[in-house]
């Protein structure tokens, strides 16, 4: 790891002040050590954000819910509101990583890691995403890779709190110095690889993710998320699924299906979602949501079995969301 | 010569044992056999001056009871001092610069900016050593640097006064590399054209004059082999066969992944070399460091207090052992060198590939008549693929055809790795015994019953056969409806027993009643300490709490290197003799003061008596003060076993419950019964501490880790311990152990070790039947990921096996 | 191809694997260096699996005839 001098601010302010010149944000600190420890980020300058008290915390408004930027993923894992009417969110934030990241790992920091492609990871390897024209995983190693959407870059979504937040709406909210707050629906918040390599998301380097806005959910929601690994203790999802219902008595009135290992960015899957939506679910809307998911399905040389992975992850995602089936043994945490 | 595969004993050996029959010896009758099946009485001849023969374990106080570690508050409590606690005045921090490419000539190495950066005070650069005298082809001496074949290959090492600036002076170090053509893929190695790893043997024979080798073994390209081992005509025995199993099997790299990485303190004095050391051998480390620097034996010093896991890659001084020890030289103080993960994985050892095509052909009755194993596997740019242990030990065969070869690659060499060749090799021949069983319409236990000679196994099977857990299992393969199947499976191992002579100990006793017990052996975690401990308290009627341990310093008796499973069967008798001889000066001490003579003293359960009734028992507490020396003292090492002509193998039999998920293809290891010999238990809490540790290593193997390097850059893509997967506590299943405590007669405490064959072996056949149990699929290849589990799944199954 | 046999030797006194780390006066052939085919050698000239002259170390390889051979004392 490089040398590095650390602005320590306990407020917004004081820590916008500080975001010039290559200055990087710390949190939690999770996921940004890890690259500096691989070599792969090398910021002459951390701001430390974790002390600022007035980004930490769980605010119930009359839309809905604000995240302060860093709340951990145990705290919202374990808010009672969040568990009852977000269950999609407490699920996701419940199920990241283990125990102790979680009890340090913030929502903003989630939202905001960087991709797991081992070629993005490491330091030898110069790739599309560094500033070069090159992708390694192509011809590579890419079984943890995606099988949709990825255009020049198949890393995958890394924010298991982003496919949460997607199926809720959420909006994200971004803060400078120079402009003040501006807020981007989430959906708007992540740049495909085609549309510009070198950036992840829409944020600039002089704003400072503040808050976290979840609308309020529609009378008869229900919501779960699922994470598949190869195991179930600690690992990097191969295939996730999040199911957000709006149910009238047994017909579902409007379904949001949302995936994050299967492309570089989250997504929703209108084509599941235009499965149960109008129909009651069961076993086999559920099972045919989960296979027209795949449409569009484009896999690697290495992760085809995601292309099968994908459609029981989502079907039994949807029975859980709807009260037909336990959580699943084969899913983490 | 295949692995593990002579039973026999050379003959100056057993002539040697024999000439020690004389009057310096004594008969005496041993329990042999296990307690509630086999238990019998054996006559053992012994040296005369060997303690009294123990009773089983249920007669005895403290050795054979469940004790808690010995230093397990000590650990729990972070008292415990690893290697990378030791903290001396002075001391730097090193940090090896590596290799980036897989192979390749370094040209030039550049250490100027380095050598300059502020806190540095040491740095060295791995050159050629030719320690031989006359160069015969000076055209072999092209380069001054060694040839890189491997990422993460050690060049050079800078030691500085911080590790930050170790680290950044250590960037600073350009090497300058002429790249060649590499290979990192096992198949693609093998194959004609494939770029060398190392020059051929028609090369070497031309360059070198000559490189035959000494056992046969030719080298064709990138493949070292075969090693070729032939009992009658396997042909002919496959003619004779009424079926013939034939399968293929392939196993991944696994890396040894010790919580605790490798590395070294190094403290060079001009008198005395100091090391502390992350090691298995503490004797190993010293030999080494002694070797390579040409120091007296006398000069070097290694410590190893507490060690934090090695299966099998922590011997000798290695790299780390000896770049330390230069750069301390160098620098006038001591250097710390720990290696960090990513090292750990690339350069300092793995489990090698193997990929088996396995032959079994058997009589209508399960009679073998042939086993033909024809393997291959890649050890690195190292040796040691073979995998034939099982399939020529394990089973009675009339015929046998075992070919071993290693296949070179650019990656980092592998190393000794807890039961080597036998995971893999028990992977392929378990599965097919069951095959076998199966095709042959018998019980997959009656056939082993049949085929396997070993008396502890067939005690085991019977107890498998007794449990809830295997009277529960359908024998009908595929039975659940629904995608999550159930299925049982079972798979056996083997080790053997090994002894390390270089065991011996220290005991002394002191006048205040205190008992201490010194060797150079180290506790690499499996608990060596407690056991020595018990051993003294056995003795001396103390709690095993109240003994001192001095071990892991090579300034105490030597003491055996942990490996192989040897370090209690090796070391305990000789602790046992030595507490015995200290215990008889200790009463020809307090004799005098008592009124009574030594020969009609005893000490047992902690109190002095007299034979004669001469006066009351008294503590051996009291009885100590009344010595006519501060101390006495002992030392003893091990003495050959009993009956050299017995050769005794160790096994177990494990059982493994599953719950295949067919549509997510997650295996989810839900029980497994683990029944398991190491002679007589010495501290059963530990016993099976080690094989909890065995089933999960073997659980993990089985699933999840696998080493994975890019094939077109030859990068290890997964090296850290986050997408290198390795079970959780999620996937630890519900571990049940039933030890067979087993007698066989062979030294004063007829202990054995447990190491190797804890789970880890059988853990992969095992899950395999029990995926073939539940699902009708077999399932031939490791590890068992999702996407290798739905591929299997997917497969049009060609034939189902019977049953 | 055939390969000159050279008469046996003495391995090369750097030649190590985990094996030698102990001595069996009894029983175990397997535990002797050499006869087992997952052992694993390194060069104590290099603590590697090359010797000094770049070629693989082994049991069968580590024999006088090459230029880094060094005749053991005893």
């Amino acid at each position: 790891m490089n040398s590095f001098s650390l602005a320590d601010c306990s407020t917004v302010e004081a820590a916008l002040s500080q975001l010039k010149n290559g200055a990087v944000v710390k949190a939690g600190g999770v996921d940004l050590l890890d690259r500096m420890k691989n070599g792969t980020d090398t910021p002459d300058r951390l701001v430390n954000i974790r002390n600022i008290r007035e980004l930490r915390g769980v605010q119930a408004t009359p839309d809905g819910l604000t995240l302060g930027a860093l709340t951990t993923l145990a705290e919202i894992a374990d808010h009672p509101t969040i568990r009852a009417q977000y269950t999609i969110l407490s699920d996701a934030c419940g199920r990241a990583a283990t125990p102790h990241i979680r009890n340090v790992a913030t929502i903003g920091g989630n939202v905001l890691q960087e991709l797991q492609c081992w070629y993005f990871r490491s330091a030898e390897f110069q790739c599309i995403r560094k500033g070069k024209d090159q992708c390694f995983a192509f011809s590579g190693l890419n079984q943890f890779h995606a099988i949709m959407d990825y255009g020049g870059c198949p890393s995958v979504a890394p924010s298991s709190g982003a496919v949460a937040l997607l199926a809720l709406n959420a909006t994200i909210e971004l803060t400078s110095a120079a402009k003040g707050k501006r807020t981007v629906a989430i959906k708007d918040f992540y740049v495909q690889p085609d549309a510009n390599p070198h950036r992840f998301n829409v944020k600039a380097d002089d704003e400072l993710l503040t808050a976290i806005h979840i609308p309020k959910t529609a009378p008869g929601t229900r919501s779960a998320y699922q994470k598949y690994g190869e195991k179930e203790s600690h690992d990097w999802a191969i295939a996730d699924a999040g199911i957000l219902l709006e149910m009238d008595g047994e017909v579902c009135r409007r379904a949001v299906v949302t995936m994050g290992a299967a492309s570089p960015v989250v997504r929703r899957s209108t084509e599941a979602e235009a499965v149960l939506t109008g129909k009651p679910i069961t076993r086999d809307t559920a099972r045919a949501a989960g296979q027209a998911s795949m449409t569009g399905a484009m896999p690697l040389s290495m992760n085809g079995y995601k292309v099968q992975l994908f459609p029981t992850a989502i079907y039994r995602t949807i029975l859980l969301a709807a009260g037909q089936m336990e959580r699943d043994p084969s899913a983490a945490g | 010569m295949a692995t593990h595969t002579s039973h026999s004993i050379p003959d100056a050996l057993l002539s040697a044992a024999a000439d020690t029959t004389d009057a310096s010896m004594r008969t005496a009758t041993m329990p042999i056999g296990i307690p509630g099946f086999t238990l019998r009485e054996e006559q053992r001849t012994m040296p005369a001056s060997e303690p009294p023969v123990w009773p089983i374990n249920k007669d005895l106080s403290y050795v054979g009871k469940p004790q808690e570690r010995w230093d397990g508050a000590a650990k729990a409590a972070g008292r415990a001092r690893y290697t990378a606690d030791v903290q001396l005045p002075g001391m730097l921090y090193a940090r090896f610069v590596n290799s980036t490419v897989p192979h390749a000539k370094v040209l030039s190495i550049d250490t100027s900016a380095a050598e300059s950066f502020p806190g540095v005070k040491s740095v060295h650069v791995i050159e050629k050593l030719l320690g031989g005298a006359v160069l015969r082809d000076p055209a072999l001496e092209q380069n001054r640097y060694p040839l890189v074949r491997y990422v993460g290959q050690p060049i050079a090492a800078v030691a500085a006064t911080s590790p930050q600036a170790a680290e950044d002076a250590a960037a600073k170090i350009k090497v300058t590399y002429e790249t060649l053509p590499f290979v990192v893929d096992m198949n693609l190695a093998r194959e004609q054209n494939a770029p060398l790893v190392f020059p051929g043997a028609a090369d070497q024979a031309g360059t070198a004059g000559g490189g035959g080798s000494a056992s046969g073994i030719p080298q064709t390209g990138n493949v070292h082999g075969p090693a070729v081992r032939k009992q009658g005509d396997a042909e002919q025995g496959f003619k004779e066969a009424d079926v013939i199993v034939d399968a293929h099997y392939t196993t991944q790299v696994q890396t040894h992944s010790a919580l605790e990485t490798h590395g070294v303190v190094a403290d060079w004095k001009p008198d005395l070399l100091t090391v502390y050391a992350s090691t298995q051998g503490t004797a190993s480390v010293r030999e080494e460091l002694a070797a390579y620097f040409q120091l007296p034996m006398s000069k070097v010093r290694v410590i190893t207090e507490f060690m934090g896991g090695g299966f099998g890659a922590k011997f000798g001084a290695g790299n780390p052992g000896v770049v330390a020890a230069t750069l301390s030289r160098k620098a006038g103080a001591p250097v710390r060198l720990m290696l960090d993960r990513q090292e750990e994985h690339l350069s300092v050892g793995n489990r090698p590939s193997s990929d088996q095509r396995l032959r079994i052909g058997a009589k209508k009755d399960g009679t073998i008549t042939a086993i033909q194993l024809i393997s291959f596997g890649t050890a690195g740019c190292g040796t040691g693929a073979g995998c034939a242990g099982p399939a020529s030990n394990l089973y009675k065969w009339a015929t046998l055809h075992v070919e071993e070869n290693d296949v070179f690659i650019n990656a980092g060499p592998a190393a000794a790795f807890r039961a080597p060749g036998h995971p893999q090799g028990a992977f392929a021949l378990e599965q097919s015994i069951d095959e076998l069983a199966a095709r042959l319409n018998m019980d997959s236990l009656d056939l082993r019953d049949r085929i396997d000679e070993n008396p502890v196994r067939r005690v085991q099977r019977q107890i498998i056969r007794d449990s809830a857990i295997w009277k529960s299992r359908n024998p009908r393969a595929n039975a659940d409806a629904g995608p999550i199947k159930r299925g049982i499976g079972l798979s056996q191992s083997i080790w053997y027993r090994h002894l390390t002579m270089d065991s011996a100990a220290e005991v002394r006793v002191h006048k205040d009643g205190s008992v201490e017990v010194l060797s150079a052996v180290q506790d690499i975690g499996s608990g060596i300490k407690t056991v020595l401990a018990q051993i003294l308290a056995e003795q001396f009627g103390v709690p095993p709490a109240q003994v001192e341990v001095k071990i892991g310093d090579t300034n105490y008796p030597v003491g055996p290197n942990s490996g192989g499973s040897v370090t209690t069967a090796s070391l305990t008798p000789a602790v046992r003799d030595a507490a015995w001889q200290a215990a008889q000066k200790f009463l020809t001490s307090v004799a005098p003061a008592l009124g009574a003579k030594a020969s009609d003293l005893t000490l047992t359960d902690g109190m002095v008596r007299s034979t004669s009734g001469k006066f009351q028992p008294i503590s051996f507490r009291s009885a100590a003060a009344k010595m006519d020396t501060n101390q006495v003292s002992a030392q003893s090492k091990r003495i050959p076993d009993y009956d050299p002509k017995k050769y005794d193998t160790y096994g177990g039999v494990d059982v493994a419950e599953v719950a295949v998920d067919t549509e997510t293809g997650r295996i989810h290891v839900k029980h497994v019964l683990a029944v398991h010999d190491c002679g007589r238990p010495m501290n059963p809490a530990g016993v099976i501490s080690q094989i909890n540790g065995g089933v999960i290593q073997g659980i993990s193997y089985t699933l999840f880790e696998h080493r994975l390097i890019d094939p077109n850059y030859g990068i290890m893509v997964n090296s850290n311990l986050d997408k290198y997967k390795i079970a959780g506590s999620y996937e630890v299943p519900t571990i049940e152990v039933q030890l067979t405590e087993s007698y066989i007669g062979q030294s004063s405490t007829d202990a054995s070790g447990i190491g190797e064959a804890a789970g880890i072996i059988s853990a992969g056949a095992a899950i395999a039947n029990a995926f073939y149990n539940a699902t009708g699929v077999r399932i031939r290849q490791l590890p068992m990921t999702p996407a290798v589990v739905l591929a299997a799944l997917n497969q049009p199954q060609p034939q189902m096996e019977a049953l | 191809m055939s390969i000159p046999v050279e008469s046996p030797t003495k391995p090369c006194k750097c030649l190590r694997t985990k094996n030698p780390y102990g001595t069996t006066p009894q029983n175990s052939e397997s535990w002797l260096p050499g006869v087992d085919t997952s052992s694993s050698y390194w060069c104590l000239r290099t603590m590697g699996p090359a010797g000094p002259d770049d070629h693989f170390v082994h049991l069968s390889r580590c024999t006088a005839s090459r230029s880094c051979y060094e005749q053991s004392e005893n």
